[in-house]
């Protein structure tokens, strides 16, 4: 380094002129913690004479709190620069004023110009007071206590909506298990399910379950020529009349002309007034209901 | 011929027969189609109803239009089986002669046997003629006479019990049906009945059906061919089955007849002679249908007069037959499933 200054450290304060050196200090307001750097700038240009080489030591504790890291030379804005750095090692029990040391810089003319010291403040990472009662660290204090509504209502409301879910869950499967059994197309339809899916429609048992079904609404043995009979005990299959006498026309050529050459969509036929025969249920139930009251 | 166009053909004259015979006979159009089929079916039937109905004009009727020989005997209480085999009497030479009677007078020519008021006649008479329906022959004077071709029509008439002798259930269950001849209903028909002089002369009105319209001597054939052409399928089999266990078990297929205790109620259910007659009629009803196939109809249409006879109750119901019996038959009708 061409131009570098002398710099020692002094304990001593001389009366020495330092009313123009021009120092960046650390900026920080709300104090330092073991472990910060404090970074300090001297513009060199700034002194009044030439420093002489300098002997200013690194890896040097200074005091109980800092240690200098490093020194050296830098140039910023075509000015010289001189940069400090201190890192804060010790931690006081209570907030503590310590301060940067000063540093007397020597001139080539055997003068001396002094940079003052810098005071600042370094407080401990954790209250010393930690563990007591007054003052509990705010992971170990009890929690607050607010006065709130009383959470019972809210559990009765939640017990009473959980337990009318389950209410409803279980009627709803008993009336479905019921009607499954008891209601003709859907006991149909529930041994059709039990075949296999490519043999709904032509498996024997599935015309023959579908058959019992009808046999079931009318209460009483369905053929071709009684199909009349179905319609008056059940006029709500009237809407389903062609789809109903092209089963019996394909059932009478299957069963017995022996001819299997008409084919009938029997699974889709069952499901259909499966649901018919649910809507006819509930509606059913609602004029009952309504001649009751 | 082909089979299909000597049925269609016979078809036709069948057809014809009923037509011609309802024309004589007024509003009795199922009772005729019943006859007619049981005529193709070669059974024997038992007709009942009140009297004057005319009974014995449509059975007339039909034995003219069968054509062939006729003979007729009128059940009596003194009525022996001697007298339909032969009788006895001295000539106008001074000697001893027997004749044939009704039932061997005409040979294997006979087509159609009439006993009329049958429950008049002994139970000594009745067994004579169960050998002669069921196997079409009598022996006599040491030989045996056959009768091919002969129908057996009887009429009872249902209101008087006095004198009369009930049928034993063997000579029930030779009768292929036994029909009720009710009074016709429709007003109409009744005031022609009455008023229209036509149809107060049986003897001219019978003459109206051609003679010989459906051969009774060929009927055994062409019952042959109706029997073997008409199929019955495995689900019919199998219904057919069915209904014939409902006749001896019905709660098992939840058959029911208000106010009878069903457990006690059969004494013994249909015989096989008597499902398989039901068939046969069946098979005929399906042909005159044109279809060579059995459907559940068919069977219906001649349940009940093959089978409403053919089950029976036990004694504490048997008084109450004809109230129970028509119910009992819907209910199995109705019940038992076919598919």
């Amino acid at each position: 380094m061409g131009r570098l200054v002398c710099l020692m450290l002094a304990l001593l304060i001389a009366p020495i002129a330092h009313a123009d050196i021009q120092v960046e200090n650390p900026n920080r307001t709300h104090g330092y913690f073991i472990g910060d750097i404090l970074l300090q700038r001297v513009n060199l240009d700034s002194l009044t004479e030439t420093i002489a080489a300098p002997s200013l030591e690194s890896d040097l504790r200074v005091g109980a709190f800092l240690y200098r890291i490093s020194h050296e030379e830098v140039t910023i804005n075509k000015q010289q620069w001189l940069e400090l750095r201190y890192q804060i090692i010790n931690a006081p029990q209570q907030t503590e004023t310590i301060e940067l040391p000063s540093v007397l810089f020597v001139t080539e003319a055997g003068g001396e110009q002094q940079l003052p010291a810098w005071q600042f403040t370094v407080a401990p990472l954790t209250s010393t007071e930690s563990g007591s009662e007054s003052s509990p660290i705010a992971d170990r204090r009890a929690l607050d206590v607010i006065d709130t509504p009383s959470s019972d209502k809210f559990k009765w409301g939640v017990a009473a909506l959980l337990t009318t879910l389950a209410l409803w869950l279980l009627w709803w499967l008993v009336r479905h298990f019921t009607d499954s059994h008891t209601l003709p197309f859907a006991k149909a339809q529930r041994i059709i399910r039990k075949l296999p899916t490519a043999e709904r429609d032509t498996d024997p048992a599935a015309w023959v379950a579908l058959h019992h079904a009808f046999n079931g609404v009318a209460g009483k043995t369905i053929t071709d020529s009684t199909q009349a009979d179905l319609f008056n005990a059940a006029p709500w299959l009237s809407e389903h009349k062609s789809e109903i006498e092209n089963f019996y026309a394909a059932s009478t050529a299957r069963f017995y002309q022996q001819n299997e050459s008409q084919s009938v969509a029997v699974a889709a036929l069952c499901s259909t007034l499966q649901r018919a025969e649910k809507r006819q249920a509930k509606q059913t139930k609602k004029t009952s209901v309504k001649l009751a009251s | 011929m082909t089979t299909d166009h000597y049925l269609a053909d016979w078809r036709e004259d069948a057809l014809a027969t009923e037509i011609a015979i309802s024309n004589v006979v007024i509003g009795q159009k199922p009772l005729i189609r019943l006859i007619n089929v049981a005529l193709f079916a070669r059974g024997h039937v038992l007709l009942e109803g009140d009297v004057g109905v005319g009974k014995t004009t449509v059975l007339r009727a039909f034995a003219r239009a069968a054509g062939g020989e006729f003979e007729r005997t009128e059940g009596t209480i003194d009525l022996m089986p001697n007298d339909l085999i032969y009788h006895t009497y001295v000539n106008s030479e001074g000697q001893p002669r027997i004749d044939p009677g009704p039932l061997l007078r005409h040979g294997p020519q006979l087509t159609t046997f009439f006993f009329n008021e049958i429950n008049r006649a002994r139970p000594q008479v009745q067994s004579l003629l169960l050998r002669a329906m069921a196997e079409r022959t009598v022996s006599a004077f040491n030989k045996e006479f056959q009768f091919p071709h002969m129908t057996v029509f009887a009429d009872r008439n249902k209101v008087e019990k006095e004198e009369t002798f009930e049928l034993a259930s063997a000579a029930r269950d030779r009768f292929m049906f036994e029909l009720n001849m009710q009074t016709p209903i429709d007003s109409q028909i009744r005031r022609s009945l009455i008023i229209e002089t036509a149809y107060h002369n049986a003897d001219s009105l019978i003459e109206q059906v051609r003679y010989g319209l459906c051969p009774g001597d060929q009927l055994n054939e062409v019952s042959n061919t109706i029997q073997q052409t008409v199929k019955t399928s495995p689900v019919i089999e199998k219904y057919l089955l069915a209904l014939w266990r409902a006749t001896e078990s019905p709660t098992k297929f939840g058959v029911s007849v208000e106010g009878v205790d069903m457990d006690r109620l059969i004494l013994a259910g249909v015989s096989p002679r008597g499902m398989s007659a039901m068939v046969r009629a069946a098979r005929v009803v399906a042909w005159l249908n044109e279809r060579d196939y059995v459907v559940p109809e068919d069977i219906h249409a001649v349940l009940p007069a093959a089978l409403g006879h053919r089950i029976f109750f036990q004694p504490i119901y048997e008084l109450r037959r004809s109230e129970i019996a028509p119910e009992l038959i819907h209910s199995i009708m109705n019940r038992v499933a076919s598919p």
